[in-house]
């Protein structure tokens, strides 16, 4: 068996050769501070050196905090909200793009959807606050409905709003990028399923429901992987959007994780937290494609 | 037989391409540390800086060329274009070895925990300078367990309450003569709001977001702001307390009668100080630096708005049951010396040059030839003088007999007046979750979320949970 895998190598060594550099790159820039990360979070960890190994107790802190246990809810019911709204919404922007015929507009528009993507969200951030702040455009539009006795609402202060506009927001920054993606998948469809289906009678919506949402779900499934792979990691929306009076209902982990060890220097704690939301990924992430059945997208 | 050829002839490029940079990264080490020896042996003073120094990478180099020239040592300056907190932590646990950095006092706290700091407190007691050109409360502010670990970056001036003098005239109100308790402003707050007709209008704002300095007003109850240490040595917050409570429900009924900017909840500094400026005026009362006083008046000027159409002056804001007033005074912000520092006797020089008449010139107006131009006693600012406001890291220098080369801008003497009635808030590591879980409770008790005697039985629970007071 041995002998095997050696002939193996040697038959293949010239490409085995070519991965060396990317192998090199991932070594040194991935798994490196990966593992580092990790033997970190069983650390007292101090700046200039000197740091000592206190075994779980990091993890045992992480544990008994509940600020951390709210934190992981927020995470997930904001992340999955967010990757539902915006799944839908990129799929129903696909799908309408592709029933324009004229190209230029077909452009237009798919630009249009896709621009919030491209900007930070320093600017997105900003712009929905000014959006929906006392003085902004949502609550002029409900001052016009109510007339002038109306008293502003104060959105972004507003516990029971705070995790609907996170996940509103997050998904309108996304949904081009999703519909991008899904595009791209549509156009690759034969067009003459769609001929068979027009001369079998099948209306636009049967066509829809029958030929292009089907032959579209191995993307669907690389998007959802993906997407749920980074259902924990939303730190920039959170950072920018966040305020005191709903801190509570949205503070996620890498929020609290950056207040920890960047505010804090405890760096420590801060990389068993960052630990523990690496496992937890992996976890969705493994149970997401069982449910799926990812595997499947190869055959 | 080609293809193998070639494909041989692929990977050995690519293998010596390889070997080549990890060579040349090898190198490029050595070189560093030949560079590094040098420069320590020809005294470099290696400092991290977050507001200190050139407003640009040109104004910089000029900057660290005259700091240089007047410590006769090498200074060189990092300054990251933003994220400093980010990058200062990732530098120091990189290696990366500084004689100063800046810190907060906040961060300055955290740092000694982490025995990261280097204790220069016998150097500071044998600097003349040190020692004499600096208030001694100033060292005694920053001295933690009997030592000091920096030196001073600027002078740490107070906040006050700024006042829109033009509104408050049009409402017919002299503001020397208004009345320093919550009935006396809830008055004047609502003739300001009568005597306008925005309906966006707001006479009074305030950032409870971050619970932006709210001294001033918590004064009526006597409260200290931040963290306060009691006589058997826990903490605890004043605003949490129940004492509290009387000017917790003056805001509720200030933001029920439509006189607080409901904005408040959710604002930054930045979009108060957009309010109370001179092209907006959506509000009339805050509570800001000192600076920020002369600011609005100066940038109203530059604007060509005379000051009979906009003027901001200031006032101590409400008085204390014993007739005293409360202003909050800004934490420190420092340059602190890291233990591994490998020139700490430069750095001293450095700190030592910044707590004189030169060193506050140079820290304020700026660089001679660049940011103004003349002879002692008749300079003038130059355009890009005029542009970067006399602030290149410390508009307020340490030094204790500091005499501006330029007079303050209109409003700023009379703020600077108040600054006996400012007092530092105590050192915490934590300040962030403090102002989060007071502003958190605050705004739930103003908009009627909770009473207010759950408003803050919650947040010293929060308080104590997280670590921040011990009850």
């Amino acid at each position: 068996m041995n002998g095997k895998l050696w002939q193996k190598v040697k038959r293949y060594r010239q490409i085995y050769i070519l991965m060396i550099p990317v192998l090199i790159y991932f070594l040194v820039f991935s798994y490196y501070p990966l593992i580092l990360g990790i033997v970190k979070s069983f650390q007292e960890v101090k700046l200039l050196g000197g740091s000592q190994f206190v075994g779980l107790a990091n993890y045992m802190e992480i544990f008994q905090d509940s600020q951390y246990s709210q934190a992981f809810v927020n995470s997930l019911i904001v992340g999955c909200g967010t990757f539902v709204l915006q799944f839908v919404w990129g799929l129903l922007i696909a799908v309408l793009l592709n029933e324009i015929r004229t190209k230029v507009l077909k452009s237009f528009f798919q630009t249009v959807t896709y621009i919030p993507y491209l900007l930070s969200w320093s600017v997105v951030g900003g712009l929905w606050i000014t959006i929906l702040s006392p003085t902004g455009m949502v609550n002029g539009f409900l001052e016009l409905l109510q007339g002038m006795d109306y008293s502003p609402i104060v959105f972004m202060s507003e516990e029971s709003f705070a995790r609907m506009i996170m996940i509103f927001t997050g998904a309108w920054k996304g949904a081009g990028y999703f519909a991008a993606l899904f595009m791209a998948a549509i156009v690759g469809i034969d067009g003459s399923l769609y001929e068979s289906a027009r001369m079998d009678g099948a209306t636009r919506i049967q066509q829809i429901f029958r030929i292009t949402l089907p032959m579209i779900k191995p993307t669907m499934k690389v998007v959802t992987v993906l997407s749920v792979m980074g259902v924990l990691r939303n730190f920039d929306q959170i950072f920018v959007m966040m305020n005191a009076a709903i801190s509570d209902k949205v503070k996620n982990l890498l929020v609290l994780i950056y207040e920890e060890g960047i505010i804090q220097f405890n760096v420590g704690t801060a990389t068993a937290a960052a630990t523990i939301v690496l496992i937890a990924t992996l976890i969705i992430t493994t149970i997401v494609k069982k449910l799926l059945r990812y595997e499947d997208i190869y055959d | 037989m080609k293809r193998k050829q070639m494909m041989k002839v692929i990977s050995t490029v690519l293998s010596a391409t390889v070997a080549l940079s990890l060579a040349g990264c090898g190198g490029g080490e050595t070189e560093q540390k030949a560079d590094g020896g040098s420069q320590e042996n020809s005294g470099t003073v290696k400092i991290m800086a977050s507001v200190t120094g050139g407003k640009d990478d040109e104004e910089m180099k000029l900057f660290e060329d005259a700091l240089s020239e007047a410590v006769g040592l090498d200074v060189e300056i990092e300054k990251p274009a933003s994220d400093y907190d980010q990058v200062l932590m990732q530098k120091l646990s990189g290696g990366e070895k500084y004689d100063l950095i800046y810190v907060s006092a906040s961060q300055y706290k955290s740092l000694i925990e982490q025995d990261a700091l280097m204790d220069i407190t016998d150097r500071v007691k044998e600097s003349e300078i040190l020692s004499n050109n600096i208030d001694a409360q100033e060292w005694e502010d920053i001295t933690i367990d009997g030592k000091v670990f920096a030196g001073f970056n600027k002078k740490e001036v107070h906040r006050v309450v700024a006042l829109n003098n033009t509104l408050l005239k049009k409402a017919g109100i002299d503001y020397k003569s208004i009345e320093p308790t919550m009935d006396g402003y809830y008055e004047v707050f609502k003739k300001l709001k009568e005597s306008n007709p925005d309906p966006d209008f707001y006479p009074f704002d305030t950032v409870l977001s971050e619970t932006w300095d709210l001294q001033p007003w918590f004064a009526a109850a006597g409260l200290k702001e931040g963290v306060v240490t009691d006589e058997n040595g826990e903490k605890y917050a004043p605003f949490a307390e129940d004492e509290a409570a009387v000017v917790w429900e003056w805001f509720k009924k200030l933001y029920d009668e439509g006189l607080m900017d409901p904005a408040a909840f959710v604002d930054k500094t930045k979009d108060m100080r957009d309010k109370m400026g001179a092209s907006s005026q959506k509000t009339a009362v805050t509570a800001d630096w000192v600076a920020w006083v002369g600011l609005h008046n100066s940038n109203a000027e530059a604007a060509g708005i005379p000051a009979e159409e906009y003027e901001i002056v200031s006032l101590p804001g409400l008085q204390t049951p014993d007739g005293d007033y409360m202003l909050g005074k800004g934490s420190a912000s420092l340059f602190a010396v890291p233990a591994n520092a490998e020139n700490p006797d430069g750095a001293i020089k450095v700190l030592e040059y910044f707590a004189t008449q030169e060193g506050g010139n140079l820290l304020s107006a700026g660089m001679e030839g660049h940011d103004y131009t003349g002879e002692e006693g008749s300079y003038e600012l130059t355009e890009t003088g005029k542009q970067h406001g006399q602030d290149h890291g410390a508009p307020f220098p340490i030094y204790k007999d500091y005499e501006p080369l330029f007079p303050y801008a209109r409003g700023v003497e009379e703020a600077l007046s108040y600054g006996e009635y400012a007092t530092i808030n105590e050192i915490i590591p934590n300040e962030t979750d403090y102002k989060e879980i007071v502003g958190k409770w605050g705004i739930k008790i103003i908009k009627g979320e909770v009473s207010t005697s759950e408003g803050l039985e919650g947040m010293r629970q929060e308080l104590v949970e997280r670590g921040v007071t011990d009850r």
